[in-house]
């Protein structure tokens, strides 16, 4: 039985042992603390911080600052551990026992840094625009001032557009002979000059600049603090302080690297931080007043002796653990657990939902079904083998939780499925028999004559003669076995839940119809008496036409509801027609390997040297295959998937149910290692 | 031109990978677009994001196989150019209609499903399951035009 029965447990204590028992439970991640409101509603006391906590989210925010500037060493270390910092609950305690007393520094000197970071970034900017803005005017040799102006005559600098320069010279010479335009140059597509009037014309003088869009340059806002100084001086001490800041920045950068050495430290800070704060806000969602505390839980029943015992032993009647009745009306969370490997298919499962109360566990039913059906859809021995040995080495070298284990060891499945699948459709990279190294080949080969396989353990050939329909015949029989798998286990679960008559009516009738028709329509092939089928076929039928009126009160509606119950056959009939998708999936896997070998054949030989196009094919060959791989991969797990969910869940599975979540660490960054 | 058993192949084989190529692209684009603005936000769910992504993309691929398989049949890659009967052609031209067709509806489509289950995975990833199984829903007639296409362009003998 893979759906582990949870027992509700309430927890009474004083208050004083709440810190050591919450460190306790939370460490061995056994109950599923419920939120109950009569508890909040009647507690009385302040929360309290039983366990010191850091500000997380200053935590994070330096996480994250320092988390570019990793070594290189670190990274690596952690790739064979999904990015885990992998170490003993021991180290971790003695790390950060070390670690905590200048872990405020650390911290601190971080934030400042990242703060000086973004003030030296936007003073250089800053800077640099000022840099631009002046730089056009090198050439004007005088001192800025607030105002060029004179009593007699009036000055301006500034800029228009380069292409307009023309019609602008041509405007302002014919305005007045008093005017005088000393050009600095172009740049950017603009015309930079400075221009002196007479005081009379300057009114006219200003009303053509603006009618050209002159940009003046903004001295009083922009360069207040470079009065009487030249512009290239202004430029050059720009250029200087320019540098400067260049120089904080680079040293600013260095210290944050130096600092990235913390980054272990500070992840085993943020860890432990975030299971205190976890332990002190818990304190809301339970029953505390001054002296007493308590709570009700879910926990794995076969637990129970050992937790009880524990709680008995070290508090000796000052906290008890009783069992209590669930309430009306409460629905208990539903934990699944299977047996090594078919564990991994639980991801498959929690796809779709965690079983609900009356469901059972279809995780081991639907493992076999899930590795046939991938396998049959990737169907490529070179696929599966990567796919195999890439998650193998990640099994034997890698250290993960057992979530992460569990994904790996699926990929692992599915790479042994998918190589099976290949030795049966005789898929190897899309390779053709004549491209095929002779060592894969069967000896007694004949090219062209209909039922000669060339690969050695082929079963069929999808690509040739009768082969797909021999294939799609082949998937669509799967499709029917995991039909009456499903319907069958329907049977089991409404046995399970007491609901006999319904239990008998309809899946068992179902199932009993469904074979003898499938015996009806195979009899001629496989040499079954035909007449005998045919008369128990229409028994089924009967049988179906009796029972499925059951529900109708009206008794003249009951056989039309029979009659009208039968037309469910469509149902059946559209599901197994959904199974063709494996044979159509395994077909795509070979058929574009073998357009990839084919095309990169094609581009290898048009290249002028052979040595060229042998490298051209084989970088093709590469991508081709890689994009050919990760499409199929894609499909044939999300194909396979839907296979369970829609056709096979939907005979008997619900998955309403609400998946057990223990009061437990979480780890983001740490992973323990036994010791 | 319609006449020639190798043109009306070459149109089927187009149309086939054209128009699911087209459906793939415009799939993608739709799932795409919401996927960048989700991932703004959470930038972590950048793997289960590109799974759903990527599902209006194989549509243009199971175009993109009954092109080339109709045109290796009808002997387009070899050195010897066969002789393509008429009634062959038509058989390709009207795979390629159907596969066509089919895919480039169900890509598109797929994509809009795709970028709704995108969006609610920004909100809860826990449900990244549940969006690829609904988007995977419609890849399924898609499938069922692979199927009958490459049952026409297998049927041929040459």
């Amino acid at each position: 039985m893979a759906k582990v029965s949870l027992q509700k447990v309430r927890i009474t204590g004083l208050r004083g042992h709440y810190k050591i028992l919450m460190q306790e439970l939370h460490r061995w991640g056994l109950l599923e603390i419920i939120e109950k409101k009569e508890f909040i509603e009647s507690s009385n006391q302040p929360g309290e911080n039983f366990f010191a906590v850091f500000d997380l989210a200053r935590l994070d925010f330096v996480l994250k600052s320092l988390a570019p500037y990793e070594s290189k060493h670190d990274k690596a270390d952690s790739f064979l551990s999904g990015g885990k910092l992998v170490m003993s609950e021991e180290e971790a305690k003695e790390k950060l026992k070390n670690f905590v007393p200048k872990s405020e520094d650390i911290i601190s000197e971080c934030e400042q840094i990242e703060e000086d970071l973004v003030r030296h970034k936007n003073h250089l900017h800053r800077i640099q625009k000022r840099k631009s803005i002046i730089a056009p005017y090198k050439l004007f040799h005088t001192p800025l001032l607030e105002t060029f102006s004179t009593q007699t005559s009036e000055t301006r600098i500034g800029a228009i557009r380069l292409l307009q320069k023309e019609s602008f010279i041509e405007t302002i010479s014919n305005e007045s002979h008093l005017v005088d335009l000393d050009v600095f140059g172009e740049e950017d597509g603009k015309f930079y000059f400075r221009i002196t009037v007479s005081q009379e014309v300057a009114p006219r003088t200003l009303e053509i600049l603006n009618s050209f869009g002159f940009e003046e340059l903004d001295v009083q806002n922009e360069f207040s603090e470079f009065l009487n100084q030249k512009p290239r001086e202004i430029h050059r001490s720009l250029e200087k302080e320019e540098k400067e800041t260049e120089e904080q920045l680079q040293s600013l950068q260095s210290r944050r690297e130096k600092l990235a050495v913390h980054l272990n430290d500070l992840r085993i800070l943020y860890d432990y931080n975030v299971w205190r704060k976890k332990k002190n806000d818990l304190q809301y969602k339970i029953l505390q007043t001054k002296n007493i505390f308590a709570f009700e839980a879910w926990m794995p029943e076969r637990d129970y002796g050992k937790l009880e015992k524990w709680i008995n032993d070290i508090f000796v009647g000052e906290v008890i653990m009783e069992q209590v009745d669930s309430e009306e009306g409460e629905v208990a969370p539903v934990y699944i657990q299977n047996k090594t490997g078919f564990a991994s298919y639980e991801i498959v499962t929690e796809m779709f939902g965690t079983p609900g109360t009356r469901d059972i566990d279809p995780t081991s039913y639907l493992a076999p079904f899930f590795f046939v059906f991938f396998g049959l859809c990737l169907s490529d021995v070179g696929y599966g083998l990567i796919l195999t040995f890439v998650s193998l080495f990640f099994l034997l070298f890698g250290t993960f939780s057992k979530s992460a284990k569990d994904g790996i060891l699926l990929l692992l499945f599915c790479g042994i499925g998918a190589t099976l699948g290949g030795i049966f459709v005789g898929g190897y990279f899309g390779m053709t028999a004549e491209q095929a190294p002779t060592f894969l080949l069967n000896s007694s080969y004949l090219a062209g004559v209909e039922g000669s396989l060339p690969f050695k353990g082929q079963f069929l050939d999808p690509m040739t003669g009768s082969g797909p329909i021999t294939f799609l015949i082949f998937a669509i029989g799967l499709g029917m076995i995991q039909l009456l798998t499903g319907i069958f286990l329907d049977f089991v679960k409404r046995m399970k839940n007491k609901e006999y008559l319904d239990a008998f009516c309809d899946p068992l009738a179902w199932f009993f119809f469904l074979v003898v028709l499938c015996g009806f329509s195979v009899a001629d092939i496989v040499g079954l008496p035909k007449e005998l089928f045919k008369n128990l076929s229409l028994l089924g039928a009967g049988i179906l036409v009796i029972t499925q009126g059951r529900s109708q009160k009206n008794w003249f509606l009951k056989p039309i509801s029979g009659v009208l119950g039968l037309y469910n056959i469509t149902g059946y009939v559209s599901d197994l027609l959904s199974y063709s998708r494996i044979m159509a999936l395994g077909l795509s896997t070979g058929v574009i390997g073998f357009a990839m070998n084919l095309t990169a054949g094609i581009l290898g030989g048009m290249m002028p040297h052979p040595i060229v196009g042998f490298l051209v094919a084989v970088v093709f060959l590469l991508f081709g295959h890689g994009l050919n791989f990760a499409l199929s991969v894609l499909g044939a797990f999300v194909h396979s998937g839907r296979l369970q969910f829609i056709e096979f869940f939907g005979k008997f599975f619900e998955g309403d149910g609400r998946k057990f979540k223990p009061f437990a660490r979480e780890k983001k960054y740490l992973f323990f290692r036994n010791p | 031109m319609f006449e020639s058993g190798i043109v009306l192949s070459i149109i089927g084989a187009v149309i086939a990978a054209v128009l699911a190529g087209i459906g793939s692209g415009i799939g993608i684009y739709t799932a795409g677009s919401k996927a960048a603005g989700v991932l703004s936000e959470k930038p972590d769910l950048f793997g289960k994001i590109l799974v759903i992504t990527a599902l209006p993309g194989s549509q243009g691929v199971y175009g993109l196989l009954i092109a080339i398989l109709a045109l290796s049949k009808i002997g387009l890659f070899s050195t010897t150019p066969v002789e393509v009967p008429i009634e062959i052609g038509y058989k390709i031209l009207w795979a390629g209609i159907l596969m066509g067709f089919a895919g480039f509806a169900s890509a598109w489509l797929q994509g809009r499903v795709a970028a709704a289950g995108i969006g609610a995975v920004g909100r809860d990833e826990s449900l990244a399951g549940k969006a690829i199984v609904l988007a995977v829903l419609i890849e399924t007639y898609a499938i069922f035009g692979l199927l009958v296409a490459l049952l026409i362009v297998n049927s041929i003998q040459l």
